[in-house]
């Protein structure tokens, strides 16, 4: 009577046991889902960049001692609000984050040999600053020139990219040009 | 004595019967798991690169006469070291087809020009750009020496919008000095989908 007993009890026992881990295992599938999806739109929200290009020519003749500001003003795409850009299109006011700032330009030397000074401004700062030059003999005019760059920036603060042309009796202009900056 | 037996019995098919299902459900659950993970896991975004080396050569017009018109726009190829993640992005080879969203687009490549039969100028001018769609957008133009100061690097990174359903992506090269020619050697580009 006692070994009917227990092997009743342990049969119900075992049976309830796989109904309750089913419905663990069930309860528990949406449920993840959920959470999984929720982040998912949390992280995809993180994405944060901004876009743009511009082919308005800039001059830029030299011998210049002082930067001009590359402007970025057509073709604008960006998501979140880390990187406002200006009306003018020149200024980035970057929010606290770390970011890769990517530029690519196309210039044309139009006199003599330019050399083209590309920087970035960051704040009172001028940092990061590369050169490329290029003849205007022959034909042999255009250059495209590509920078990148990760900043960090530990309070709001506002990203320029600057140009300048350093070589005496030269002339040069700025064409196709675009930036993008992603904050990581 | 029947009853005991048949208890028993049970008792045990149903122990085996809950460790079986156990193990199906266990395994189950954790199958679908890793799948979800892989599929949806947002910290990695949908991206395609790809690269190629073989030699593309692009002629440039085969007039020097200022009304001559500009040969078409050429697709650079991209068939070797294919990675991918996601299904926003496929290839075949020299198109990318893109799902709608937003997109960086980072390319490098080499160039190195040459004068073809006929001589040519001393310098070779030549645009790349990116096709999306019938459009050409972010056309930069490069020169380089055609005799002595041959190869080049050219690199840019572009964020691009697709508002259709489904639009496909070249990366496209035309040589515009007359007689010359542009030859693309390596070159790499990474697709990654941002929103």
């Amino acid at each position: 009577m006692k070994f009917n007993f227990l092997a009743l009890a342990l049969s119900i026992l075992t049976l309830s046991s796989v109904h309750v881990e089913a419905k663990s295992v069930k309860g528990l599938s949406p449920k993840k889902a959920k959470i999984l999806s929720s982040k998912e739109k949390s992280k995809k929200s993180h994405v944060k960049f901004f876009g743009a290009e511009d082919t308005s020519p800039i001059t830029l003749d030299g011998p210049a001692t002082t930067y001009t500001q590359l402007t970025f003003t057509q073709d604008k795409l960006s998501n979140g609000t880390s990187i406002t850009p200006d009306a003018a299109g020149s200024q980035f006011l970057l929010q606290k984050g770390t970011y890769k700032i990517s530029v690519t330009a196309t210039f044309q030397s139009t006199l003599h040999t330019s050399f083209l000074n590309f920087a970035l401004q960051l704040g009172p700062n001028t940092i990061f600053v590369n050169t490329d030059s290029q003849e205007s003999f022959d034909d042999e005019e255009f250059s495209i020139s590509s920078i990148y760059k990760v900043i960090e920036v530990d309070k709001p603060t506002k990203l320029s990219i600057l140009a300048r042309n350093t070589a005496g009796s030269s002339s040069a202009v700025l064409t196709t040009r675009s930036i993008v900056i992603q904050k990581l | 004595m029947k009853f005991k037996f048949s208890t028993l019995v049970f008792s045990l098919a149903n122990l085996a019967l809950t460790s079986l299902a156990l193990i199906s459900l266990t395994s189950t659950n954790l199958h679908a798991k890793n799948v979800k993970l892989l599929s949806k896991d947002p910290v990695i975004k949908s991206f395609f690169s790809a690269a190629d080396n073989t030699a593309q050569t692009i002629t440039g017009p085969i007039s020097s006469c200022s009304t001559a018109l500009l040969p078409p726009f050429i697709s650079l190829t991209f068939k070797q070291h294919r990675h991918q993640r996601g299904r926003a992005i496929k290839s075949n080879g020299y198109q990318f087809h893109l799902k709608k969203g937003t997109y960086l687009v980072s390319f490098t490549g080499t160039f190195t020009v040459g004068a073809g039969e006929g001589g040519g100028a001393a310098s070779t001018n030549f645009d790349i750009a990116l096709q999306l769609g019938p459009k050409f957008i972010f056309a930069n133009t490069n020169s380089q020496d055609t005799f002595i100061d041959t190869a080049g690097l050219v690199s840019f990174t572009k964020i691009i919008k697709v508002d259709e359903e489904h639009q496909n992506l070249s990366v496209v090269v035309r040589t515009t000095t007359p007689f010359n020619f542009t030859k693309a050697t390596t070159r790499s580009i990474t697709i990654e989908k941002l929103t």
